[in-house]
């Protein structure tokens, strides 16, 4: 990407290249099944995420900035959606809307269904439900947006290139680790 | 690229470094060739992940072949693992815009093979919630069609209504798009206190607005040149590759499950079903909008005449269906959905085929576009109405 | 709009009833049709499967039939039989509809059937489906192959009862069963039971009943039996002990559960 992600940009210019960069958000539909209905829902007249500065209708990955992945991904689609992942342009990032997306959803025990996008993409915030309210999505954009509001790139690129990726945000709380195979519930 | 092409009858010379194309001109005028335009699976116009192949003499689509399968979740299979009620859960997200009516579905070939007696007052708002289902399914695709044709508009006008009407569904099922409000037997529980007002109060409201959406889009001259006579479908055809709904409609065959084979109460109710002639898009269209005027009409019918009473009744713990085989149809929003349930008498199915409308649909597709023009596919696509999820369950 | 109202719709008088339609297909076919079933008012035709477009065919081009529309077609595992395919059709005009079943040949190993897309041109994708779901194979079809619901490489058949869940294999739904308190044993068929409670009110209620009859039970034998060995010893001293053993024996039997009076029941 250039200098950012590989000089810490100092404090004043950070801030004004965080605020700019939060607040632009343009989202890329990937609205794979009835979380799809809810993220347009969300982006209609009553929810609104376009007042946080979200932009549904990307044109392209390419135009893109952050991607919802909406809906159940199975393995037939997977490819597609890392290909489309890997075509939008750093920085970037994922919110997982769904229960399907963050984990398998009600389709744990399918066949044909990835348990979770996460096995894919590095994703930054979860969102909960089945399909989660579309104040849920609102909660996940804000509190990625004071998250980007305080990130420095060049800690991101080193993470996410790196052995580790950050922590996630959970809207709602709990735990994104997966349950161990032996807990009851 | 570095060598060339040959087809027939010419030549086309790839250039080198800095040098345009050639194309050679031999006798039989410009040499063309047939192009793969793979649209999708992801797609802002195709409503989720449908992917269509298609061969391109210039603008005409000479074959369209679509593939499907990228929702492919397992439901039959899913179906065999779970309990009667579980399913009842799962099978409300294959047509994820009308989940009372799939339920409904399942429900009713369960009570069939048990041989229950459902009571009065659930039959009859079972038919309530799967008519203002309809309504909202059918609000949907008002909306994305136009968005498709470019006109982004309706879409905004649509998705108010749908989030009226899904906060009063809520407050007696407690979902927004996911009902699970049906249960074998019934339904959940009765409706709460001041549904009806506001179910009174939406469907007049209703009225008003789709004459708006009738306003928005019918008269507008370029949604008439891009629809009137696009990928108009013969009633045969239709037949024979088992389309039902409102594609069905438009072509003139009046094949509704609600007057050949009705369910719950709707041989009590007068049922409208609007027709069309041409079969073409904008008749598909106008469908749409004269189905919700008759949902309405169902619904006030419903309202003046639902009955007192229980809406469930007593079931044993463990819910099983006797050994047998039934094939239980309902009219859902987008054609006939039915499910042939086999049971052998243990607490979950043995084999749950769902039949469901999209899949039909969506077979019929190349039909259409064979032959037609790329800029009308979308147009196409658009008014063939389905949902993944219900093609690929 | 032009409208088709309910009222105007009643159910035509060609109609056949499924009976009849079974005795028509069975005279004109008898080669074809093994067996005709009918329940909950739907009639099932269990077909010959090489005969089955011809069955198809006649459904469809019989006026009295007139099946034109192609309603659905189902795989369905018949356990070691193998597999049947039911195809459901249905008439637009007189509303009527049969399901045809026919049993693959060639068992599990390499179930054939013949294709039906001669006959009705819906039936290419169903069997696309019944190809993918259980593998097997249409002759005459004019492409099974991409798969049509699952990935391209997919391995194995999955609508088959010996295709696995894995999932559900190596982790038991958490669902299954509400967690019991420690000091109770698990039940006897672990794994297996949905929406399973532990006894319910009323199973505990009965089961109080039980313990509570079978308690007054023993309470009236022991009073018996006291009242025999009293009238024992005093009959021992007026000598007819033979009198009171049938009395006590009969009071004891008959008065199990109907003497409240006695007031030593639990």
């Amino acid at each position: 990407m250039g200098l950012i992600d590989r000089t810490e940009v100092p404090q004043p210019l950070k801030f004004v290249l965080n605020w700019g960069r939060k607040y632009s958000l343009w989202v890329m539909n990937f609205g794979l099944a009835c979380c799809a209905i809810e993220f347009i829902a969300t982006s209609a007249a009553r929810h609104d995420f376009m007042r946080l500065g979200v932009i549904p209708f990307a044109h392209g990955p390419r135009q893109a900035d952050l991607m919802v992945v909406a809906g159940t991904l199975t393995d037939k689609m997977a490819p597609a959606l890392k290909r489309l992942y890997e075509q939008m342009p750093e920085p970037k990032y994922v919110i997982s809307f769904g229960s399907c997306s963050n984990c398998g959803g009600p389709y744990w025990d399918s066949y044909s269904v990835t348990k979770g996008v996460d096995q894919i993409l590095p994703v930054d915030v979860y969102v909960p439900g089945c399909p989660p309210r579309g104040e849920a999505l609102l909660d996940g954009i804000v509190q990625l947006q004071e998250r980007i509001g305080t990130e420095s790139l060049k800690a991101r690129h080193a993470e996410r290139y790196g052995p580790r990726i950050p922590e996630p945000i959970v809207v709602g709380g709990g735990d994104p680790t997966r349950h161990p195979v032996d807990d009851p519930m | 690229m570095s060598e060339t092409l040959p087809h027939e009858g010419g030549v086309i010379l790839p250039g080198g470094p800095g040098e345009a194309m050639s194309v050679e001109i031999r006798d039989g005028g410009l040499v063309t060739q047939e192009m793969n335009l793979n649209i999708g699976p992801q797609h802002p116009a195709t409503h989720g992940v449908l992917r269509v192949v298609i061969d391109l003499d210039g603008e005409v689509i000479v074959r369209a072949r679509p593939v499907i399968g990228y929702m492919h979740r397992g439901f039959e299979k899913l179906a065999e693992a779970r309990d009667y009620r579980q399913i009842i859960a799962l099978v409300n997200r294959h047509d994820w815009l009308s989940a009372f009516c799939n339920e409904l579905g399942v429900a009713l070939a369960v009570e069939r093979l048990m041989e229950l007696e459902v009571p009065e007052r659930a039959q009859w708002i079972r038919v309530l919630m799967s008519e203002w289902n309809r309504i909202l399914n059918h609000l949907m695709f008002i909306g994305s069609f136009g968005l498709e044709l470019g006109a982004i508009t309706p879409v905004f006008f649509s998705f108010r209504e749908r989030e009226d009407i899904q906060s009063f569904l809520e407050s007696a099922t407690g979902g927004r798009l996911h009902f699970t409000y049906t249960r074998v037997g019934g339904l959940k529980e009765d409706l709460p206190a001041g549904f009806l007002d506001a179910s009174r109060q939406m469907a007049a409201t209703m009225r008003s607005r789709n004459d708006e959406y009738r306003q928005l889009l019918l008269g507008n001259e370029i949604f008439q040149a891009r629809t009137k006579g696009v990928g108009a479908l013969a009633p045969d055809v239709a037949v024979d590759y088992g389309v039902t709904g409102p594609t069905l409609h438009a072509t003139g065959v009046a094949e509704d499950v609600r007057l050949s084979e009705p369910y719950c109460v709707y041989d009590e109710l007068d049922v409208k079903v609007p027709v069309r002639t041409n079969g073409d898009s904008y008749d598909r269209f106008v469908v749409l909008l004269d189905r919700i005027d008759a949902s309405l009409d169902l619904i006030e019918q419903v309202h003046e005449g639902l009955p007192a009473g229980p809406v469930n009744r007593k079931m044993p713990k463990t819910v099983k269906a006797p050994e047998g085989a039934t094939y239980v149809r309902t009219e859902n929003p987008l054609g006939q959905g039915g499910y042939y349930l086999v049971s052998d008498g243990g607490k979950t199915p043995w084999r749950m085929r769902m039949r469901t409308p999209s899949f039909s649909n969506i077979q019929m597709v190349p039909e259409l576009l064979e032959g037609s023009l790329l800029s009308d596919m979308i147009a196409i696509l658009g008014s063939v109405y389905f949902v993944v999820g219900d093609v690929d369950r | 709009m032009p409208t088709v109202r309910s009222s105007e719709t009643s159910p035509p008088a060609t109609r056949l009833a499924p009976e009849a339609i079974a005795a028509l297909l069975a005279e004109r076919l008898p080669e074809a049709v093994t067996a005709t079933t009918v329940a909950h008012g739907q009639l099932t035709v269990d077909v010959v499967p090489e005969h089955l477009p011809r069955a198809a065919a006649l459904c469809k081009r019989e006026k009295a039939l007139a099946m034109d529309f192609f309603d659905m077609m189902a795989g369905v595992d018949a356990g070691e039989d193998g597999f049947h395919v039911v195809t459901r059709l249905y008439s637009t005009r007189h509303r009527h509809a049969v399901l045809l079943r026919a049993l693959a040949e060639g068992g599990r190993e390499a179930p054939r059937l013949p294709s039906l897309t001669g006959v009705y041109r819906g039936a290419n994708w169903h069997e696309r489906e019944a190809y993918d779901m259980y593998g097997i194979v249409f002759d005459g079809h004019p492409g099974l192959e991409p798969r049509i619901l699952t990935v391209e490489n997919f391995e194995g058949w999955p609508l088959r009862k010996d295709f696995l869940l894995t999932t559900r294999e190596i982790k038991p739904w958490p669902g299954e069963k509400v967690p019991k308190a420690k000091e109770e044993p698990a039940k006897a068929d672990a794994g297996g039971e949905p929406a399973d409670e532990g006894p319910s009110e009323e199973e505990k209620a009965a089961a109080k009943k039980a313990k509570a009859e079978r308690a007054k039970q023993k309470a009236a034998e022991m009073r018996a039996k006291k009242r025999a060995q009293r009238e024992a010893e005093a009959g021992g001293a007026q000598g007819s002990p033979g009198e009171a053993a049938p009395e006590a024996g009969g009071e004891g039997r008959g008065g199990g559960g109907d003497e409240p009076g006695k007031g030593e029941g639990a």
